[in-house]
């Protein structure tokens, strides 16, 4: 049974993104189809505009700001950001508006082909690649890695070291968002005097503290996939030591509701999986108690133990005592309705032993700086004597300046290192030297940059090559988030990198290497948003079973299935439409996947079509939720953003209010009340549609046939106007015209990858890889090495005002 | 930076805050600090700017009468304590927040002119613009002597936000309610740990403290020599990033010689170091409110912007039975449920307000508190959610100002006055002893602020 629509909607259909309402024609969908259009040259495409454009888009109205009137189209250079728009929008179906004349289907794509090919040829005699800013910082994230990789440093807490960033195009390594204020400056000073002591093991260092909160609404009832076979519930932290010593671990672990002694819970520390304490948990006073206040005494223990210098996993514990449920709750995550303090959702609803915090403190005692990775890989030699210290420190400080600022070094970069290594060899030891030297080379614009400058003597705005060293830090940041290794800055150094052969070479080698994980934590994570999945905090009276564990859970589903895609080099459609994907057993329970047992993530084969990709997915369906109710409006918006590329414009200011009080019925006829409003319907009529058949999953991603006690109506169309039913509908209908997807995904990559919006001058570049990727079943290697190939990635245009025109006009003055 | 020395014992532990449990051993030994000179003829003045986002309800905050004899509504009830030393400045208008011809993006704009008085100029790129608001320019003066000029907090973290900013807007126009300069937005921090360490050190001992700030400053001299020749390589066009990268520089080299001219107070009790970001929003907001405090009390820095939460903030409020999400609710379409959501939310960060001046008035200054001689701003960008109204928002000032203030007042001023917001806070700052000609669209003085008796603007 459905609620029949009203018949408004098949008038209201404006596939107009603009802000400007068009007023439409009252006739429904059966757009009157005009004879057959051949498009062969600018006479024919002026023809076709006139007749189907220029009665809106005319000198005269401008509709949606654009006149196409006086546009000479046998000149696409001149017209190239207008054109672009045009073929976006074509591409896109949105016009002309549903329901006015529209060519004929061979048509309407010949006039598409058409302009894009006069773009494309455009692109092709005269390149523009664009231009990102010459100084761009580095990010939190990929500052976190090139430590990884240049000191083998895992295992700190970056969010304390520096400062988060500003997301500009949907991504946060933006060169032109990412700024240098007093406040990055004075944390990075800071990063680079702990960053450097912790590396070289310096046991001068003073002992430090640190507390890992354990989310309160984390389930501890389970066994975890990180913690070892018979042990439930607990926490790994995986933590650095700067030093040989002792360490004092505290932890507070409570014996849960409802323990008693005869059926008593063991607690275990182990460090690198060895034990190191086993204790029986102590019957504390836990009570159903509002204040919390009276437990906290009886719950905190505390161990001193030796650890050795590194990066070291430490897993504290319970014993799993009986493999069956919990006897009081059937369900062991479910959280009192309406109640988020942490200790009451403890209490009140989690009965199991747990644990709450871990914190560390050390090193006391310290025996030595220990034999670490970081070490090993600073200290390549080892000075006999005093008088072979000099040489020594030359070859360590060099070897780490040309990884850390990805460039062959000089014997100025060298001396100025070397300078402050002999200022802490007088205060110190030879480990010192190093210190300071290191100190000094963190803290350069060197490494805190990635610096492009433009060769001498260029004209302004000169299109120029990049170089093979610039070319390999634009590819290690993009695949890597990180600093290139030693082999690629080899090949660059030796200008070997532009040989297509090569640069393919190492773009597959680089795209296997385990590093590529930063395509999915930050390109997939920003792209899809799952790093939101973090944030969310559904209604706990609605969703009491919701837990910080299937927050966890269903974005490692999302991050899985990308993953495959880009180690299994897959077509990058089966994002869209994989028949397999990837659960835990909190999450198949969540989904009604029968027989998966446990908390390690498997493959499953997806038996309920409805699964399918992305759009199947509880992390996607929920972060575009409200806390208390879906929001077609926001699932929408978000298809239209990063699966369409047609980002709806913000509600315009001078909106007439939503009068909520004057819409009666279901979320779905309410909206479609909402949009009788024209200024509202503009936008609206093309996201409620798009999102509104996502209806049959919950807010948190569930299917759901009915809503409120209504059948659920999922009902939905295409900004092209193509009609179709639920979540399958939309798939298919996404998958009959790949090219918007694909398309959209290379522009997102393209962004993350230059560290700057997009322009209309990259989309020839945009559709020559999306071109090339079709050839070879829409490959993700395919895709990248597309755009690794392209005119923006590899080209840049030199400053307008570039240094040889000061230099002139300041020699004229 | 690291600024501090003198390891004290545990004493006191900081309220509301449930994350001191299993705190490690050695955080609980934190420096000392520095002696200040208050005394009652030269009382210290300090500013505070708190922003909170998404509009308010105005039937449930503004009192129905203007002047002295007026009823505190449900949103300002927990300020009833507070009322004497409280203006409710009712009716001015963040006119920069309009359009004026930009494309849609309400939020970032009321975001960004709420201390700047400026158009926030659309764009994602490098070229973001608005201009330096009102605590950088306090921090100029106020901070002069201050080891941080100026702090930044927040507690909202960037990361968790992805594709939650206005189509064409750079993130940073909500994510921040602090310019340096018109081109320079400030980062918020958001972790209590950081500001503590910012504030008191990593417990290092005085002299290897002298020795951080020396190699730190050695270090600075050469990368000003690197970016100079850096500038001699790059375009007009790129010297913009290195400008601000240089005047960076410059001004921590000036924090560590004013760090180096510091001495100890070892009258001072420290708390032990926070730990990890709350788990609760209450909790990282009350720790987040402790540090101010401390910030004050330990006169490391006079002047403090805190954006309680951001424009769009899509957080939830289960803990005072509020089901949605603050955004989406703030757009109430009218619907007298919503509105009730969203008063509530208004009224619940303002209960966080009170408990930040009760510590404020319990810590002794010169001769009188904390809070006798501050002047907040509490307020925001937005007025009426629901139609993204840029006149009208919820504007508190609380404080004594140090005797510039009168407070137990409500101004009111006519909204077809449009009488600008920016005029409040050229009004403010001349309260604090920072006399500026205009901000951003001022127009002048608040005369009903500046002479407490004569209430006339009213």
């Amino acid at each position: 049974m459905r609620i029949r629509r009203p018949a408004v909607r098949g008038l209201l259909i404006v596939a107009a993104l603009g802000p400007l309402l068009v007023a439409v024609s009252s006739r429904p969908q059966a757009a009157p189809q005009a004879s057959t259009l051949t498009v062969s040259s600018a006479t024919d495409a002026r023809g076709a505009v006139d007749k189907y454009c220029v009665s809106c888009h005319s000198d005269r109205l401008k509709t949606g700001g654009l006149s196409l009137q006086g546009i000479d189209l046998s000149k696409p250079a001149a017209h190239a950001d207008t054109l672009e728009k045009v073929v976006r929008k074509l591409r896109l179906g949105s016009m002309p508006p549903l329901g006015l004349p529209r060519p004929d289907p061979n048509g309407y794509t010949g006039l598409i082909t058409w302009f894009e090919s006069g773009l494309d040829g455009v692109a092709a005699s005269t390149p523009n690649p664009g231009r990102t800013e010459s100084l761009h910082r580095l990010n939190r994230a990929e500052y976190r890695n090139a430590i990884r990789d240049l000191l083998h440093l895992e295992g700190l807490n970056f969010a304390t070291l520096l400062p988060g960033d500003d997301a500009s195009y949907g991504f946060d390594n933006i060169a032109g968002a990412l700024g240098m204020t007093p406040t990055h400056l004075e944390r990075y000073m800071d990063a680079a005097r702990s960053l450097s002591r912790i590396a070289v093991g310096d046991i001068t260092l003073p002992p430090g503290g640190e507390t890992h909160m354990i989310p309160p609404d984390l389930s501890q009832d389970e066994q975890f996939a990180e913690l070892p076979f018979g042990t439930r519930g607990g926490v790994r932290v995986q933590r650095y030591f700067p030093a040989d010593g002792e360490y004092i671990i505290r932890f507070q672990a409570f014996t849960g509701v409802g323990a008693s002694e005869a059926e008593p819970n063991f607690i275990e520390l182990s460090v690198d999986g060895q034990r190191v304490f086993y204790e029986q948990m102590k019957q504390t006073p836990i009570k159903h108690t509002i204040t919390g206040a009276d437990i906290q005494a009886n719950t905190d223990w505390e161990v001193r133990t030796p650890i050795r210098a590194g990066y070291r996993d430490v897993a504290v514990t319970f014993v799993q005592t009986t493999a069956g449920q919990l006897e009081d709750y059937l369900q062991p995550f479910l959280r009192p309705p309406g109640i988020s303090s942490f200790r009451l959702t403890r209490m009140g609803g989690y009965s199991g032993p747990y644990v709450g915090q871990v914190s560390f403190t050390g090193p006391l005692s310290v025996a030595g700086s220990g034999d670490t990775p970081s070490r090993q890989r600073i200290f390549v030699c080892e000075p006999s004597s005093t008088a072979k210290e000099e040489p020594c420190a030359r070859t360590i400080l060099s070897t780490l300046a040309r990884r850390a600022y990805r460039r062959p070094v000089t014997t100025s970069d060298v001396e100025q290192l070397m300078t402050f290594y002999r200022k802490g060899r007088a205060e110190g030891d030879f480990t010192r030297g190093i210190q300071i030297g290191l100190e000094r080379l963190l803290a350069s614009p060197d490494f805190l940059f990635r610096i492009e400058v433009d060769p001498s003597n260029l004209r302004p705005g000169a299109v120029y090559r990049l170089s093979d060293i610039e070319l390999a830090s634009r590819l290690s940041f993009f695949l890597w988030s990180s600093i290139p290794d030693d082999e690629l800055l080899d090949v660059a150094s030796r200008g070997q990198l532009k040989d297509p052969a090569m640069l393919e070479r190492q773009t597959r080698r680089m795209l296997a290497d385990p590093r590529a994980d930063a395509l999915v934590s930050n390109f997939a994570g920003q792209w899809l948003r799952l790093r939101n999945v973090q944030g969310t905090d559904p209604n706990a009276a609605l969703f009491p079973d919701f837990d910080e564990n299937l927050r966890r859970s269903m974005r490692r589903e999302t991050e899985l299935l990308f993953d495959s895609i880009v180690r299994e080099n897959r077509s990058v459609l089966d994002l869209l439409n994989a028949d397999y994907t990837f659960v835990d057993e909190r999450l198949a329970r969540h989904y009604g996947i029968p027989n998966v047992y446990g908390s390690h993530f498997r493959r499953v084969p997806v038996t309920d079509a409805h699964r399918r990709g992305i759009l199947g997915q509880a992390s996607i369906l929920t972060t575009t939720s409200q806390s208390n109710r879906t929001s077609p409006v926001t699932r929408g918006k978000w298809i239209l953003e990063n699966l369409l590329g047609a980002p709806p414009p913000a509600p315009p200011a001078n909106i007439p209010p939503l009068d909520d009080t004057k819409l009666e019925g279901t979320l779905r006829q309410r909206m479609e009340q909402h949009r009788k409003n024209a200024t509202c319907a503009v936008c609206h009529s093309v996201m409620d549609p798009l999102g509104f058949s996502l209806e049959n999953f919950s807010p948190l991603g569930q299917w759901r046939t009915t809503d409120g006690g209504f059948p659920v109506d999922a009902a939905g169309a295409m900004p092209d106007g193509r009609k179709f039913e639920g979540v399958d509908g939309l798939r298919e209908a996404l998958l009959a015209k790949p090219d918007l997807f694909i398309t959209t995904l290379t522009e997102k990559l393209m962004i993350y990858a230059l560290g700057r919006g997009i322009e209309p001058s990259d989309m020839p570049a945009v559709r020559g890889i999306t071109r090339e990727a079709a050839r070879d079943g829409q490959r993700f290697s395919t895709l990248i090495l597309g755009l690794v190939r392209s005119v923006p990635f590899q080209m840049r245009s030199a400053a307008k005002d570039n240094i040889e025109r000061i230099a002139a006009k300041s020699a004229q003055q | 930076m690291v600024i501090k020395k003198l390891a004290l014992p545990r004493r006191t532990f900081l309220r509301g805050v449930g994350a001191t449990l299993a705190l490690p051993l050695l955080d609980a030994m934190v420096p000392a600090f520095t002696a200040v000179g208050r005394t009652a003829a030269a009382p210290i003045r300090r500013m505070g700017f708190i922003y909170v986002p998404n509009g308010f309800i105005r039937e449930y905050w503004t009192p129905d009468k203007a002047g002295t004899d007026f009823l505190l509504k449900p949103s300002l009830k927990a300020l009833e304590p507070f009322r004497e030393q409280m203006i409710v400045v009712s009716g001015l208008a963040n006119l920069q927040a309009e359009a004026m011809g930009s494309p849609p993006g309400p939020h970032s704009r009321s975001s960004a002119a709420w201390l700047t008085g400026t158009h926030a100029k659309f764009t994602e790129g490098a070229d973001v613009r608005a201009a330096m608001s009102a605590d950088q320019i306090a921090a100029k003066t106020l901070g002069a002597n201050s080891v941080l000029p100026s702090l930044e907090l927040a507690t909202e973290q960037n990361e968790q936000m992805v594709g939650n900013c206005e189509a064409g807007y750079s993130c940073i126009y909500q994510n921040t309610i602090s310019w340096k300069n018109e081109t320079t937005p400030l980062p918020m921090e958001v972790h209590p740990r950081v500001v503590f360490q910012r504030l008191f050190g990593d417990g290092a001992s005085a002299g290897e403290q002298r020795r951080y700030l020396q190699t730190t400053g050695s270090i600075l001299d050469a990368v000003t020599e690197r970016i100079g020749e850096l500038e001699r390589r790059l375009g007009a066009s790129d010297r913009g990033r290195l400008g601000q990268y240089l005047e960076s520089v410059r001004d921590i080299e000036s924090r560590i010689q004013r760090a180096e001219a510091k001495t100890d107070d070892p009258s001072l009790n420290l708390p032990p170091r926070p730990v990890d970001i709350p788990p609760t929003f209450e909790e990282h907001a009350k720790l987040m409110y402790d540090l101010q405090v401390l910030a004050y009390q330990a006169d490391i820095t006079r002047v403090i912007a805190f954006q309680l939460c951001r424009e769009l903030s899509p957080r939830t409020y289960p803990n005072i039975g509020v089901a949605g999400q603050h955004h989406a609710l703030s757009h109430h379409g009218n619907n007298p449920d919503k509105i009730k959501d969203v008063a509530k939310i208004n009224a619940y960060h303002v209960e966080l307000l009170a408990y930040y001046l009760g510590k404020l008035r319990a810590t002794p200054d010169g001769d009188g508190s904390l809070l006798d001689h501050m002047v907040i701003l509490y307020g925001g960008g937005l007025g009426n959610p629901n139609i993204h109204a840029v006149v009208d928002m919820p504007n508190l000032v609380i404080g004594g100002g140090a005797g510039s203030l009168k407070g137990g007042r409500h101004i009111d001023y006519p909204a077809g006055d449009r009488v600008r917001h920016a005029n409040l806070l050229v009004t403010l700052l001349d309260k604090a002893g920072v006399p500026v000609d205009h901000l951003g669209d001022s127009t002048g003085k608040l005369g009903s602020v500046v002479q407490p008796e004569g209430l006339s603007g009213l």
